[in-house]
């Protein structure tokens, strides 16, 4: 008898580890358009790597600049598994969507910089995975235009290129390249009940918001999208604020003359100050309205370890936070995430600046880039933390 | 009998004096330069020596014109005319490439101190280019044709040139959106071809069927229901007639925007979310709305038709199929090609309710995301190449409907 | 005979309002269609038409299960909207926190919606179970014969043949615009945002808060909403009157007697209208970026030292949307006046120029006044349409330029445009709604005034 039942039960366990395999797991991932092929690879590795389960693994084109907008419109619609800025953490965790990371937890801290995983946290619950330590910015140049002395301060850049007849890049109405300039004195923050605090309208502000004036006032100012400075660097651009991803494109263009650095020092009230930046991590999500929460998470760690990451770098040049790759030579090697770590000194954590941040930063920008000096700098910067505070 | 037109005299010997002070403008100074003695000015001819190639044209023309206008004052005849309207227009056009290509022709000529800019240009290039208008003006009105051409000449070229810089682009080779030149250095074919090729990432073949098939189907329903919709309430009377029309006029007002995503959650509830099924709803339930041009068709079918049907046992049924559709081809293929157009330029529905799925878009949505920050230097040709694609099927249905396009417009409002 | 005596027992029984009719269905019905009321198709039934009641009847049961079975738990919350926000609870088997969903407010409300929309057409199908038992009972009284099924479908293709025709139309309005529309303007009551978003979160009924807000109480948005209103006014009179002007212009200069070659004329128009809306403009925007073609042709010529910037500068940029509204919208109202205005008689303009008028006078004295009072109707939809003229605004300049007193708005942006990058970009659903009814309301009521005054509506019958 009680062989009969324990074969009974055998059986069921067979049974159900049968039904279980035969399950299809589907999860759907978001990445950049850039990003896919590469992130078919990793879902490949990753079903090789886990062969008792079946996998049915989609993909959608969502960059992570987007991911927040577009998880918002329908959280049910969206991927499992995400990649996001880390500026959008907070209005992803109060829109609830974020599963918050308790697999494996201890090991993931331990991989990724501390920075990184600050940056995934709230308080001491970890909600995302790192993915890279690489969304920020700095200052590319032409060597042959600009010296290594003119390059510190914006003044000399500009000097330099003008004397060239060349321009200086830098998308000033993108609030997140134009915080550079407050950020070198100012800050922002979240008070008590997570909303935004601002001081860009201080004294500080005020003379950063100057500088932006004179800046963008200057005959060799350059704005634009991205690919106005991959188009021109070179040909009509001799200095340009980006980020990592158009290191392979701007060094292409500039060849022997290729060079990046540290953001320059700017002029407030006749005295230098160095600019600040953003310091941006990218980082996955697992969607809170996942049907496979476990499977979600095995594949978001998956797609941020470090084997994946160091593959990351090679593909498409991105910075590591894992620990273990960061330091890897040919990650050391790499001019622009030096120039990266270089700035990273002056640089801030981009995750308390919330939703509210972008649009009346941007709205500054784009009046300052018109040449639109209806109202006084002071009153446009007032406006503006009052709708970024709002 | 056709009464043959006179020349006005008067007018050709003006249009010779007009044509001889333009030639005579060429010697009048044309580029301004500060100079060390101060300011110094040289004259088309003196500047034909440095840039050969940029004024010879206009000299030519302008030295034709003035002769062409010599022998119309002596033997007024209608061709000569002719040779001078053409010779006249000439001039406008290398009078026109004069100024636009001042800039090189004072780099050439070293003259310029400072950079150039239009201020440098001096009173010769304007003058030459009133009169050679006034000119051609008056040497049309000599021949009792319309000046009318002149203008349209203009507007046609500003309204085609941007469409023909879209397909010149078409064929660049060199990726990138903003150029420093507008001519392409190189052409190829290549935009099209990967188009089709290359679908990893953009599925533009996939996409193009997507809309077809959408399309078509679209097309089927919207006429359908136009046809049952238009013909209820132009010929039937029933109560709610009145209501239900007022009822489709005031629905229509609402910014379809505002809607947009409910009509999202309203598919996904019933599973339809992100399949092209769901864009034929939408598109058809949309298109419906749009019944009174039919509506205004059907007005004027006479009544007299169907009465006489009806009299001799004809049901209502039968009026619809045997009488009223066979006299409304007209408004049948208006309806059909409109509604067949609209889902190939919506890029804001496509993209609610496709959302992530890029193997479900329309051409409209993929183009537009084409142009994104992050694409566009890399996409930019093969947009206009795709742009190409969806526009040469477009046109060549708008140009067949076009004269019912007006009719359906302005529908029965203004057939008074 | 039979037809007239149907003929005007419909005539009275229009004239007699829907309670009074049912009321008397009541009074005057015998048992079998008194229980009509409760069982639908049972007097039918009773009268042996067996298809038709059971229809009946196979409806009411469909109903009512419906209304139990699925919307009821929708239904009963749409007071609150739900209650319960989804919950998370740890599960120490899996190591990971399992969610539980709670009330999905989104979902009540428009499954609420649905079903009263349904409930409106059960309430209609009830009506015509009455009327069909009634009748049914009526016919029996006199001896007549009951008709069968087939000749009860037979009236659908021919005295309710409207019936069979706008079924499927209607159905088609009613979910993809009536439904999606009484749904967006409840939405303007409640505080359905980014912070409130299902299934994360709960939305609830706010009354009129978002009005408030917008109209006077938040001044921010209130500011934006007043300037973007008197834009989007400025924007609709300058964009219709301009093209509309050009247009005939244009139109009168290809239809002058002596122009040749009219037809490949007006093609050259056709084919840059014909090119799909959303590539001209895209292109459009392209050419006049601030380092696209057009200012870099500039610079080459030597007219310009400094990129001219036609779409991020704000005046600039409303300068520009208009231009280039002229030049999309032109080739249509080309097209639109060429018909009409070779209609208008020869004579008018006979007299006028022996009475030697200038060509200027005869048209601000005889065309424009014709061609105003021929199309009014076109000019309001005209001046509707580009109130909400998303496309020309989206395309071009995203509404920017961004400026820092707007809320999520920029110089260019009119009301739908607002409206739009508030619902995709800021899921402010609410807001937008609120928006949505205002444009609603200006241009229903422009166009139903017009409608109604112009002739089209009481031209209808001249026809017939």
């Amino acid at each position: 008898m009680k062989k009969l039942l324990s074969l009974a039960l055998a059986l069921c366990m067979i049974l159900s580890v049968g039904s279980a395999l035969a399950e299809t797991v589907a999860l759907k991932v978001w990445g950049s358009q850039e990003d896919q092929a590469m992130l078919q690879e990793m879902a490949e590795s990753f079903k090789a790597a886990n062969p008792d389960k079946t996998y049915d693994i989609t993909f959608g084109v969502v960059g992570e600049p987007d991911a927040k907008t577009k998880y918002l419109e329908d959280p049910e619609a969206a991927a499992d598994v995400f990649a996001f800025a880390n500026d959008q953490l907070y209005d992803l965790l109060s829109a609830d969507a974020l599963y918050e990371v308790t697999l494996n937890k201890d090991a993931i801290i331990a991989a990724n910089v501390a920075g990184s995983i600050e940056a995934a946290s709230n308080g001491d619950h970890l909600y995302a995975y790192p993915m890279t330590a690489d969304n920020g910015y700095f200052l590319y140049y032409d060597k042959s235009v600009i010296s290594e002395e003119q390059v510190k301060t914006l003044d000399g850049i500009l000097e330099a290129a003008n004397a060239a007849g060349k321009k200086v890049f830098m998308d000033v109405s993108n609030g997140w390249y134009i915080a550079s300039f407050f950020l070198a004195n100012g800050k922002l923050g979240l008070d008590e009940n997570g909303k935004q605090t601002s001081d860009f309208n201080n004294e500080a502000g005020v003379a950063a918001g100057e500088a932006i004036k004179a800046f963008t006032a200057h005959e060799a100012f350059l704005t634009g999208d991205d690919a106005i400075l991959t188009g021109g660097m070179g040909d009509t651009i001799a200095a340009g604020v980006s980020g990592t991803w158009n290191a392979d494109a701007i060094k292409e263009k500039l060849g022997d003359n290729y060079a990046a650095t540290k953001l320059p020092t700017y002029t407030a009230n006749g005295e230098q100050v160095q600019m600040g930046s953003f310091a941006g991590f990218k980082l996955v999500g697992v969607n809170t309205m996942t049907q496979y929460p476990e499977d979600a998470m095995a594949l978001a760690e998956w797609l941020t370890n470090e084997e994946n990451q160091l593959k990351r770098f090679e593909m498409r040049a991105m910075g590591p936070s894992n620990i273990n790759v960061a330091a890897s030579e040919a990650v050391q090697a790499n001019e622009a995430l030096a120039a990266l770590a270089l700035q990273a000194q002056y640089a801030v954590s981009q995750k308390d600046v919330l939703g509210n941040y972008w649009s009346p930063a941007e709205a500054f920008g784009t009046t300052m880039e018109a040449k639109d000096y209806a109202k006084d700098v002071k009153t446009l910067l007032d406006e503006m933390v009052a709708q970024i505070t709002q | 009998m056709k009464k043959k037109q006179t020349l006005r005299l008067n007018l050709v010997s003006l249009a010779m004096i007009a044509t001889l002070l333009m030639a005579a403008s060429l010697l009048l100074p044309w580029l301004n330069t500060l100079q060390m003695e101060g300011q110094k000015s040289y004259s088309a001819v003196q500047l034909l020596s440095a840039s050969f190639l940029k004024l010879l044209p206009l000299v030519i023309a302008a030295a034709a014109s003035a002769a062409v206008a010599i022998l119309a004052v002596l033997r007024p005849r209608k061709g000569l005319l002719i040779v001078l309207a053409a010779a006249l227009a000439a001039s406008v056009l290398a009078g026109v490439y004069a100024l636009l290509t001042a800039k090189e022709t004072a780099d050439a000529t070293g003259l310029l101190a400072q950079p150039f800019m239009v201020r440098d240009l001096s009173l010769g290039i304007w003058v030459f280019l009133g009169l050679a208008i006034v000119a051609l003006f008056l040497t049309l009105s000599a021949m009792r044709e319309p000046t009318e051409y002149i203008i349209l000449t203009v507007m046609a070229s500003v309204w085609l040139l941007p469409i023909i810089w879209l397909v010149l682009t078409a064929f660049r080779q060199e990726p990138g959106a903003y150029t420093t030149y507008l001519l392409p250095k190189n052409y190829t074919a290549d935009n099209f071809t990967r188009l089709f090729t290359e679908t990893s990432q953009f599925n533009f073949p996939r996409w193009y069927m997507n809309t077809l098939v959408v399309a078509i189907f679209t097309c089927a329903l919207t006429t359908i229901m136009v046809l049952m919709i238009s013909y209820t309430f132009s010929r039937l009377r029933f109560p709610a007639r009145k209501a239900l029309m007022n009822i489709g006029l005031i629905l229509g007002m609402f910014p379809g925007f505002m809607s947009m995503i409910a009509v999202y959650h309203i598919l996904k509830a019933i599973g339809l979310a992100k399949s092209l099924i769901s864009l034929v709803l939408v598109y058809s339930g949309g298109g419906a709305m749009g019944y009174f041009v039919a509506k205004g068709f059907f007005d004027t079918i006479p009544r007299s038709l169907d009465e006489a049907a009806t009299i001799d046992g004809a049901s209502r049924n039968t009026v619809f199929w045997k009488i009223i559709l066979p006299s409304s081809q007209p408004i049948i293929v208006y309806t059909a090609i409109t509604a067949f157009i609209a889902p190939w330029v919506d890029f804001i529905f496509v993209s609610v309710i496709m959302k992530d799925d890029y193997q479900n878009y329309t051409v409209a949505l993929g183009l537009y995301r084409m142009l994104e920050r992050e694409h566009i230097y890399e996409y930019f040709t093969r947009f206009c190449a795709g742009a190409v694609l969806v526009a040469i099927p477009i046109t060549l249905l708008f140009i067949k409907i076009q004269k019912f396009y007006v009719e359906g417009v302005t529908g029965g409002a203004v057939k008074g | 005979m039979s037809g007239i005596t149907v003929e005007q027992r419909g005539k009275s029984r229009n004239r007699e309002g829907g309670l009074q009719e049912i009321a008397r269905i009541w009074r005057q019905g015998d048992a079998a269609t008194r229980t009509s009321f409760l069982v639908m198709g049972f007097g039918c039934l009773k009268r042996k038409q067996y298809i038709k009641g059971l229809l009946f009847l196979a409806a009411q049961v469909l109903f009512l299960l419906y209304m139990a079975g699925f919307a009821w738990p929708y239904l009963s919350k749409v007071n609150t909207l739900g209650t319960e926000a989804m919950r998370r609870e740890w599960s120490e088997a899996r190591q990971i926190f399992v969610r539980t969903p709670g009330d999905n407010s989104m979902l009540i409300l428009l499954f609420s919606v649905m079903s009263l929309l349904l409930a409106i057409a059960f309430i209609m199908l009830w009506r015509a179970n009455l009327r069909a038992c009634y009748k049914a009972q009526v016919n029996e009284e006199k001896g007549l014969k009951q008709p069968g099924f087939m000749e009860d479908v037979k009236t659908l293709l021919d005295e309710k043949y409207h019936v069979s025709l706008l079924t499927l139309p209607s159905l088609m309005v009613v979910a993809f615009t009536v439904l999606p529309i009484i749904f967006m303007i409840l939405i303007a009551f409640t505080n359905f945002d980014a912070d409130h978003q299902p299934p994360g979160k709960l939305f609830g009924w706010v009354g009129l808060q978002n009005f408030t807000d917008v109209f006077w109480s938040d001044p921010l948005k209130a500011g934006t909403f007043g300037k973007i209103l008197g834009w989007t006014m400025v924007w609709a009179v300058f964009a219709t009157f301009t093209n509309y002007l050009f247009g005939m212009i244009v139109a009168l200069m290809i239809n002058k007697k002596g122009v040749r070659l009219k037809k490949m004329w007006r093609t050259i128009f056709v084919i840059t209208i014909a090119v799909p809306q959303f590539v001209s403009l895209m292109l459009m925007s392209q050419i006049l970026h601030d380092q696209g073609p057009l200012n870099m042709l500039l610079k080459k010529w030597g007219f310009i030292s400094q990129n001219i910037p036609f779409l991020t500068n704000a005046t600039y940029a409303r300068i520009t949307v208009i231009i280039v509204n002229i030049w999309v919208g032109i080739p249509y109202t080309m097209l639109i006046t060429s018909g009409i205005l070779m209609n208008i008689p020869a004579d008018l303009y006979e007299s006028a120029s022996i009475d030697g008028a200038s060509p200027a006078r005869m048209f601000f004295s005889i065309t424009l006044p014709y061609m105003l009072f021929v199309t009014t109707p076109y000019l309001i939809t005209a001046f509707v349409g580009n109130i909400n003229n998303f496309n020309v605004i989206f395309l071009l300049t995203k509404g920017g330029p961004l400026v820092t007193d707007y809320y999520q708005a920029g110089k260019t942006d009119l009301l739908v445009t607002w409206l739009y990058k508030l619902t995709v970009d800021k899921q402010n659903y609410s807001l937008a709604s609120t928006i949505g009814i205002f444009v609603f309301l200006i241009c229903a009521s422009l166009s139903l005034v017009v409608y109604n005054l112009s002739g089209s509506s009481r031209k209808e019958e001249e026809f017939q």
